[in-house]
């Protein structure tokens, strides 16, 4: 329970500290951007790609200092230090820039400030205290781990700490210099990153005026919003997959120099490196790459061999640790090293390919069925655009399009989570920008019922956004504690919060209700029963023997525990000191921690007035 | 785009999408807060 502050102060530190880790970004990335061989950009390339780079070091120096058992203030810091002065003492030859000036008009301006608003709202909601299931359970939770022992050990009870980490790389960077705001606000840059790299695309292959809508189009995605103020990893992959494609795009023509694509190996790498789901990207983009280049072999060694030197990293460790490099997944081709997991348990409307046709239809109107975020129905709208005539510059249309077709239908196959698919929102976001400017530019009265209906979704989405936000302000302008906030908007919180405050630290505790460890309070010994769930399934061992022979002090279940832990504390004599509920919508959890009597005894409750209450 | 009936026929499919997006996503979301 160490990181939970937020407040005007804390928030401006953190700003102040993501103002500094950025601009060591810019700094180191443009350095090693110049060793690319790359067309001329334009300014806002070179800072698009210098800070993407600039990240994926600083997440790979990290990832150095945590397998090196290094993971303090001093060596961080002294790592950031380094990504300061490289620049001053390596010269690299400076990719060639373009300044272009772009006439924007009033409207043009108006939309953008429109895109500035949602920023600093998604930006206000992340610098809220942390919540959410993957995050408190292993996005910040991992790190935290590796923070404690100092090094990236192989942890055996999770299934996670062997996974690609970059973006928690940066998460552990902001909770060991701030906490988790700045953690957060590691994911939220993510957001505008990504709008720019879309506004950039766009503007060098079609022009500013779609540009400036496809941002649009990106940014008005309620699940890239929502998804930007949680310390999770779907912007930043979505990032690095679009970046790769942009890289792959860039030089143009059918390119056979083996250098044109090493900046796309590179970001395949910061792909694979960010997520598992990254491998799509890099067996789509290696398949591509060779049909334009023609199978030829040097092309194929430098992209596959830069995404496996900037991204491979993950996987060997991995192997080396535990015998498969992605584990727990695929055990049984791996040598039994892991375990079966259903990643797509109650998620989805099917998988057939008719499922998959009526895919982009029911996310758009069912998000509940998809994991509860909402893509919105813009990209729905624009679908039948697909069949216009458009005059489509050349080859890129024609990548785009088949890249997103086949990594959509990769996803498919592995998730119909729909975060994931924020990965493929930004080319559909490309897609949309460059139809609906087409649409805007015809003379007929129907482009006023298609403009009234886009502007009806982009105005229910803001409010949905500004509503979204709400309960972030008063924590975030100090008007809340931070604990206080927790305690209404975090389920895990306030189970936790009670062990620390009253049971003794030595008392041997059982978590048997929840999987969001994060505010797990580091001075106590607590077993969480999902860690250890597989292993006794594994060794045959019942839950009702296992807690008989650990005689725990406390044990914590809720109403979705396992029946066996409630009947043991039933029949073995445990009493209860402490209950209560959380909702989540739509479902409201039923909490409670027994105590064994001999701590009762012992007075190793530490606060009796709270048992009383019960 | 040359056709005039493809432009409303994409005006009319938006105008559908658009309402049962809201009968389907916002009025549930709006009435939940409520």
């Amino acid at each position: 329970m160490e990181y939970i502050a937020a407040g005007p102060q804390v928030s401006l530190y953190a700003a102040l500290l993501l103002i500094l880790a950025l601009g060591a970004a810019v700094r180191f990335g443009r350095m090693v951007l110049g060793f690319f061989t790359l067309p001329v950009l334009r300014r806002g390339e070179v800072f698009l790609f210098s800070i993407a780079l600039g990240l994926l070091a600083q997440s790979l120096g990290l990832l150095g200092l945590g397998v090196a058992g290094l993971l303090s203030r001093t060596a961080v810091g002294a790592l950031y230090l380094i990504f300061f002065a490289a620049p001053f003492l390596v010269r690299a030859s400076g990719a060639a820039q373009a300044v272009e000036s772009v006439r924007w008009s009033l409207w043009d301006r108006a939309m953008a400030c429109g895109l500035v608003f949602v920023f600093f709202l998604a930006f206000v909601d992340a610098l809220r205290p942390s919540t959410g299931v993957d995050a408190l359970a292993y996005h910040l939770y991992i790190p935290e781990e590796f923070l404690r022992i100092g090094r990236m050990d192989f942890l055996p009870l999770t299934r996670e700490s062997l996974w690609p980490f970059n973006t928690e790389m940066l998460f552990m960077a902001g909770l060991l210099f701030q906490g988790t705001a700045l953690a957060q606000l590691f994911h939220w840059i993510f957001y505008p990153l990504i709008a720019m790299a879309v506004y950039l695309l766009v503007r060098r292959f079609y022009g500013s005026k779609q540009a400036l809508w496809a941002a649009v189009f990106f940014v008005m995605t309620p699940a890239a919003f929502a998804q930007s103020s949680y310390p999770y990893v779907d912007l930043s992959l979505a990032f690095f997959v679009f970046l790769s494609v942009y890289a792959f795009l860039l030089p143009g023509g059918s390119p056979s120099r083996a250098g044109d694509y090493a900046l796309c190996g590179v970001f395949c790498g910061a792909a694979i490196g960010t997520k598992l789901l990254g491998l799509g990207c890099f067996g789509l983009l290696f398949l591509m790459a060779a049909y334009r280049a023609r199978w030829n072999l040097k092309v194929l060694g430098v992209f596959a061999g830069l995404t496996l030197m900037v991204g491979g990293g993950w996987y060997l460790r991995s192997w080396v640790l535990a015998g498969n490099p992605v584990y727990p997944f695929f055990h049984s081709f791996f040598g039994g090293h892991g375990w079966f997991i259903a990643m797509d348990q109650n998620v989805g409307m099917g998988n057939g390919w008719k499922a998959f046709l009526l895919f982009p239809w029911n996310t758009a109107m069912f998000p509940v069925k998809f994991g509860g975020q909402m893509i919105g129905p813009l990209f729905l709208m624009l679908v039948p655009a697909l069949f216009y005539p458009f005059r489509l510059p050349r080859s890129h249309s024609r990548d785009m399009i088949i890249f997103t077709l086949a990594f959509t239908i990769f996803l498919f196959t592995q998730s119909q989570h729909m975060r994931f698919y924020i990965a493929v929102a930004p080319f559909l976001a490309v897609g949309a920008g460059v139809a609906w400017t087409q649409i805007m530019g015809q003379t007929s009265l129907a482009r006023y019922a298609s403009a009234l209906a886009v502007g009806a979704v982009l105005l229910m989405h803001t409010g949905i956004y500004v509503h979204r936000t709400q309960k972030a302000w008063p924590v975030v302008l100090g008007k809340i504690e931070a604990r206080d906030w927790l305690t209404q908007h975090e389920r895990s919180f306030k189970g936790f919060d009670y062990i620390q405050k009253h049971v003794a630290p030595d008392a041997k505790v059982f978590n048997g209700a929840e999987v969001r460890y994060f505010y797990a309070p580091l001075t106590h010994r607590i077993v969480h029963h999902p860690q250890i769930d597989v292993g006794l399934k594994k060794a045959g061992v019942l839950l009702g023997d296992y807690l008989k022979k650990n005689d725990f002090d406390c044990i914590w279940i809720s109403d979705s525990s396992d029946p066996a832990m409630s009947d043991f504390v039933k029949t073995h004599g445990y009493q209860p000191v402490f209950e209560y509920t959380f909702t989540e919508k739509p479902d409201t959890f039923y909490n409670q921690i027994y105590a064994h009597p001999r701590i009762l005894a012992a007075e190793k409750i530490l606060n009796p007035a709270l048992t009383e209450k019960i | 785009m040359k056709s005039r009936w493809a432009a409303w026929l994409l005006a009319i499919w938006m105008g559908v999408v658009w309402a049962v997006y809201v009968m389907q996503v916002i009025l549930p979301k709006i009435q939940g807060k409520i």
